[in-house]
């Protein structure tokens, strides 16, 4: 066939536009254009089908199955429910409960929800898992955390050896166990560290016989607002799930949880609030994740910003993605990922023949290089932060319902927990003391 | 010069390679889109509403029947901003290009100056992307919408970014094709 725009156009090679960016460079180096992440990661100025061979073949899930998940934090099962209710009458196909007491009225939690209820238990309980509300609903699925517990706190529920007993007796096909990324995408980790420390905990509850193939385990996660690098982490996880999964003879489908960012939030301006939210459940949906969540209610800080239910449910309908999953083979995130499947691979490494996860969460390693990695970011955030944004917008009439920043509780812990912070607390903090001072929780 | 036939048809792989260049963005690095405000007297030398084969056609039958075309067409896009623009902003660069050439002169004797307008407050920074990814020349916003942006972390990002997605590189080279077919005959 004939090619008509051929006999205008030559077509152009790597080697050539590169040959060009130097001629436009007028002596600059070109080098100064590769830039490189906290992860070393590069970003090169252009991308052609020549960069685009990948070691790894690996055929994602499409967006379609991205599906919105109504996120409660439960406090009175009564209220949960009905709210539960409403998300199911307006299309909602899936409900996220965060759940910290085992005491809950189960039967009035999940009455007349037909759709898909995850629970996710923040404690150790075996009665829980066998309650009757349970039997017979298939739709409900629990999953249980118990590294994530002790990275975040520092200590067991009660012991290393009681607690994987107890997480052992509580999953089976239905209720599994979570890992939890979204603790050290709050805490500063890098992309790399969270796809680490995540995988290392797969191998963890492998080697401890706590999870089968029977189990398919569920990753919450949370992501910033970079799509391409974002999108080529969730990508990445997958792929090495599934390598670790099947080399541990493990189950290799996993269920992709996204959750609001915590370290993005900001702790005065409901706007990037929102902003940042809505970016963060479409990158979520271009990496294909299984289910993303509204924005938990509890992070807004004054009475005026707390979203009715009706308006978190119109967020997530309307972020539903109407288009094709444009990500899908773009090079520049094929690249993003082929990088961080090898530098997250050769960390995983290292923290095996370190002894594991929980030998390097005691020794302070994985504290020390996150907090390291935080402040670095955190450095380089706030030095291009626009102070006149707190003029821009008004907080300063709005009623505060609680501290937006991190007060630290010194308590007995075996390790030093890992603990999330805002990138932006340091900038608005003054704000925050000139104008709630009083109110300081 | 090639006949207009039906058969006529472009290599996706030759185009996805970035050829003709155009595809890939005037700018081969350091561009960036700066953030301008509404202004009601701002005028622009072409509007486009929509990004469909027929309003991408009508802009160029437009714009061949101008005999005076300026070195720069600022062309202000009117319509949702999505992945259409990125595969419309391509196309426009090219079509531009090849009838410059098809007038035998430089194919980048006259370029655009793209325009775009951001829509909703919401989803600011997904809108940004796609206008980045586009490289269009300014995005309209309020003021505080820019305040706003000035307060997310820039990313670099390279040229073309979404290059290599499938069907935003048959949705390009189809929009070219197709616009082509229709405008060399009123050449």
């Amino acid at each position: 066939m004939s090619n008509p725009l051929a006999k205008y156009f030559p077509s152009i090679s790597s080697k050539q536009w590169k040959q060009k960016i130097q001629y436009l460079l007028q002596g600059k180096n070109y080098q100064d254009l590769i830039v490189t992440d906290i992860d070393n990661i590069s970003t090169l100025p252009f991308y052609t089908h020549e960069e685009g061979v990948t070691d790894f073949t690996f055929i994602n899930k499409t967006t379609a199955t991205s599906k919105p998940a109504y996120y409660h934090l439960v406090r009175k099962a009564e209220e949960a429910n009905h709210s539960a209710l409403e998300a199911q009458k307006n299309g909602i196909p899936c409900i996220y409960f965060a759940l910290f007491d085992p005491q809950i009225d189960l039967d009035i939690l999940l009455k007349n929800l037909t759709i898909k209820v995850i629970i996710q238990c923040y404690f150790l309980n075996i009665d829980f898992s066998k309650h009757p509300a349970l039997k017979n609903k298939n739709n409900c699925e629990l999953i249980f955390d118990c590294l994530g517990k002790i990275s975040k706190t520092g200590n067991w529920y009660t012991s290393a050896k009681n607690d994987f007993s107890i997480l052992k007796q509580s999953i089976s096909k239905q209720h599994t166990i979570c890992i939890n990324l979204s603790n050290f995408h709050n805490a500063g980790a890098s992309a790399v560290q969270q796809l680490s420390y995540g995988i290392s905990q797969l191998i963890t509850y492998a080697s401890n016989n706590i999870i089968n193939k029977q189990h398919t385990v569920t990753y919450l996660l949370s992501v910033n607002t970079d799509i391409y690098l974002e999108v080529a982490k969730i990508k990445t996880l997958r792929i090495l799930h599934k390598q670790v999964a099947s080399s541990l003879n493990l189950n290799e489908n996993c269920t992709l949880i996204q959750q609001k960012s915590k370290r993005n939030l900001s702790g005065l301006l409901n706007e990037i609030n929102t902003v940042d939210a809505a970016t963060e459940r479409h990158i979520a949906q271009l990496g294909a994740v299984d289910f993303f969540t509204s924005t938990p209610r509890n992070f807004s800080f004054y009475k005026e910003d707390i979203p009715e239910d009706a308006q978190l449910f119109n967020d997530l309908k309307s972020s539903a993605l109407n288009f094709t999953n444009y990500t899908e083979g773009v090079i520049y995130i094929e690249k993003i990922t082929s990088q961080l499947l090898d530098k997250s691979t050769k960390l995983i490494e290292t923290l095996e023949k370190g002894g594991g996860f929980i030998e390097q969460l005691k020794k302070g390693t994985l504290q020390q290089k996150i907090s390291k990695n935080e402040m670095e970011q955190t450095k380089n955030f706030t030095a291009k932060t626009n102070t006149d944004i707190y003029n821009t917008f008004s907080f300063c009439n709005k009623t505060p319902l609680s501290y937006p920043f991190l007060k630290f509780k010194k308590r007995k812990t075996l390790w030093q927990p890992i603990i999330e912070k805002q990138w932006r607390s340091a900038t608005e903090l003054p704000y925050w003391k000139e104008n709630f001072e009083q109110s300081n929780a | 010069m090639p006949s207009n036939t039906k058969n006529n048809t472009i290599f996706k792989t030759e185009l996805a390679a970035g050829f003709p260049p155009y595809t890939r963005g005037y700018k081969t690095f350091d561009f960036e889109t700066k953030t301008i405000t509404p202004n009601k007297e701002r005028t622009y030398d072409f509007e486009l509403k929509s990004y469909s084969e027929d309003a991408i056609f009508y802009l160029f039958k437009q714009i061949i029947t101008n005999t005076t075309l300026n070195k720069e067409l600022s062309l202000f896009f009117d319509a949702p901003i999505n992945i259409n623009l990125v595969s419309a902003t391509r196309a426009i660069r090219t079509v531009l290009a090849l009838i410059n050439q098809h007038q035998k002169k430089e194919a980048s004797s006259s370029c655009f100056k793209f325009y775009s307008k951001g829509q909703e407050i919401d989803n600011l920074l997904i809108e940004y992307h796609f206008v980045k990814a586009s490289q269009i020349d300014f995005f309209i916003l309020s003021t505080k919408a820019q305040t706003l942006l000035k307060n997310v972390p820039e990313t670099k990002i390279p040229i073309d970014p979404f290059f290599g997605n499938p069907n935003l590189d048959h949705a390009t080279n189809t929009l070219i094709n197709n616009v082509w077919e229709q405008i060399e005959p009123l050449l």
